[in-house]
Formats: C-alpha cells, sequence, structure tokens
C-alpha cells in the first residue's frame, strides 16, 4: 500500500487535483470561521466576548496535535520502510505544525490572561503543549544541522517517532492532573457541551484549518520533488562531479 | 462600524488573536508558495539549458 502511494508520478497526479480544492476549502473555511467567530456567534453567558478567542484557539490545538501524529506516522514510514515521499511529507509537516502549536500557545495565553488571571501558568496541558512546540523546533534543527541529508532524516524521524509519546499527555493532561485548562467539550461522550451557535463556526474553522494543512504539506513535497529532481539533473550536467553524498533512501524515481 | 469591532475590555487580547493567526497564516502561504515558485523556475531554466545543450 505504502509503496503504491509512495510513487512520485502518482502524488504528483493526485496532488494536481488535490491542491486546489483543499487551498479553496482550506481559506474558506478560515475566513468563515474568523468572520462568525468574531461577528455573528453569541457572547457567552459568563465569559462574554472573550470566548471569541476559542475560534482561533481551539482549531490551533487541535491542529497543532494532528500535525505530531501525521509528522510521527510518516516519520515511521520514512524509518522503516525508507519512502522519500514520507520523509518530505513530514518535512513538510514540522514547520506548519510548529506555526500552529506557537498559535495555540500564544491565543491560550491572551485568553488565560482576562480569565485565568495570568498569560502562563505551568499546568500539565500547558506545559506539553510547550514540549510539542519544542519537539517541533528539535525536529527542524535536527534536519538542518547535520549535513548529510539522509543521515539527517533518519535522526530527525527519530525524533518525531519517541516525541509521540507526548501526545497522549496532551489529550489526557486534563484528566489526569488536576487542571485549570478545561476538560475537551466537543468531542466527549453525552455529547457536545457547546451550543450549535458556537460550535458550527468553531468546526468550520478547525476543517478550514486542516485543508489548510493538507495543501501546504502538499506543495512544500512537490517543492522537495522538484528540489530533488533539480539535484539529479545538476549532476547529470556536471557529469556526477558532485561532493555531496548521494541519498542512500530509495531514489523518488524508484517509487 | 466602530461598534461591531469594539469587544470591551477583551478587545486588544481579541484583535491581538485574530491578528496574529491571520498574520502567521498568511506568512506561511507567502513563504511556502514563494518557495514553490522558485524552485518551479529553477528546475525549467535547468531543463531549458539541458535542452539547449543536448541540442547544439
Amino acid at each position: 500500500m505504502f509503496s503504491y502511494f509512495a510513487n512520485p508520478e502518482r502524488f504528483q497526479n493526485l496532488a494536481k487535483w488535490l491542491v486546489p480544492p483543499l487551498a479553496v476549502l482550506g481559506l474558506l473555511g478560515i475566513v468563515i470561521g474568523f468572520g462568525a467567530g468574531l461577528f455573528l456567534t453569541p457572547a457567552d453567558y459568563q465569559q462574554g466576548d472573550a470566548a471569541r478567542m476559542m475560534y482561533v484557539h481551539v482549531p490551533a490545538a487541535w491542529l497543532s496535535s494532528f500535525s505530531y501524529a501525521f509528522l510521527a506516522v510518516a516519520s515511521l514510514i520514512s524509518f522503516v520502510w525508507r519512502h522519500n515521499l514520507a520523509d518530505a511529507a513530514a518535512k513538510a509537516a514540522a514547520p506548519l505544525g510548529a506555526a500552529f502549536t506557537f498559535l495555540a500557545l500564544l491565543t491560550g495565553a491572551l485568553w488565560g490572561k482576562p480569565m485565568w488571571g495570568a498569560y502562563w501558568v505551568w499546568d500539565a496541558r500547558l506545559t506539553s503543549m510547550l514540549v510539542m512546540f519544542f519537539l517541533y523546533l528539535g525536529y527542524m534543527a535536527v534536519r538542518n544541522i547535520v549535513p548529510d541529508e539522509a543521515r539527517a532524516a533518519r535522526l530527525a524521524a527519530i525524533t518525531a517517532m519517541v516525541g509521540a509519546i507526548n501526545l497522549p499527555i496532551i489529550k489526557f493532561s486534563v484528566d489526569w492532573w488536576s487542571s485549570l485548562h478545561q476538560p475537551s467539550s466537543v468531542f466527549r461522550t453525552g455529547g457536545s457541551a457547546i451550543d450549535s451557535s458556537m460550535l458550527w463556526p468553531l468546526l468550520v474553522a478547525a476543517l478550514g484549518y486542516t485543508a489548510f494543512f493538507g495543501w501546504l504539506v502538499l506543495v512544500q513535497v512537490q517543492t522537495e520533488l522538484e528540489r530533488r529532481k533539480i539535484a539529479r539533473l545538476q549532476r547529470r550536467l556536471t557529469g556526477g562531479r558532485v561532493s555531496r553524498p548521494e541519498n542512500p533512501q530509495r531514489s523518488v524515481s524508484d517509487g | 462600524m466602530v461598534e461591531l469591532l469594539d469587544m470591551g475590555k477583551y478587545s486588544v487580547f481579541i484583535w491581538t488573536s485574530y491578528g496574529v493567526s491571520t498574520a502567521v497564516i498568511c506568512g506561511l502561504m507567502v513563504w511556502i508558495l514563494g518557495q514553490r515558485n522558485k524552485t518551479k523556475a529553477q528546475l525549467q531554466a535547468l531543463e531549458a539549458q539541458i535542452k539547449s545543450e543536448t541540442s547544439s
């Protein structure tokens, strides 16, 4: 199955089809979600207008964890089956995941100040999210610091896989420890605790964020494939007189 | 209009949240699409160079 999807030609054809609808869905979802969150939804009966920050905070927090799960699975596939496309997908997910984790932390802090009285508390949920942000930075640092690309990919994959232990900690931190952060309000037994007038913009924004992520991951993988093609053509032009070591991972042209 | 934008005592927190989120989303888009266009142009130039070298 992985071989089927790891074929670069098949990927490029699939990406050509998927990129436009994902771009439209992503941007529309974000614009509608933000607009509705700011101007259409009612203010919360306790938090007032401060609850409007939920529409930028919650989708960013969900996407940051989803993105890490994506990074860890892609790293596992790249590590075990040595598929270059999985490696390119993992590499693409890291900066997006880091950006959305940063947004989740920042918007959470901006909500925390008026609601909790502090921008930051060393709460289990907040701390595990901060750890995830550092894991993303660590992943990107490994990829940039290690000069040999194949070695960098394998080391970064190990970092991503080990860091996946943080995902259940983030999810269950509000249940395992006494926490200032509220427990899950949307996906919980007994149904969502949020009124439908406030739930739909949240779900639309979350869908928009996820489509946006998918769009930009695909674009980055396309870019990475082109970069590798450029490197191959340059080697051909110079008659193979390039000192950079050949990537021992399966060549993109092998599929 | 001003009334619509006024979020009371939470205005600064709300507008900063939405402003930074929009800036980061736009920044990611510009950065990633910019890289794609640059690489695409580089690849086309290289392919044109190879074509002209092989035909000459």
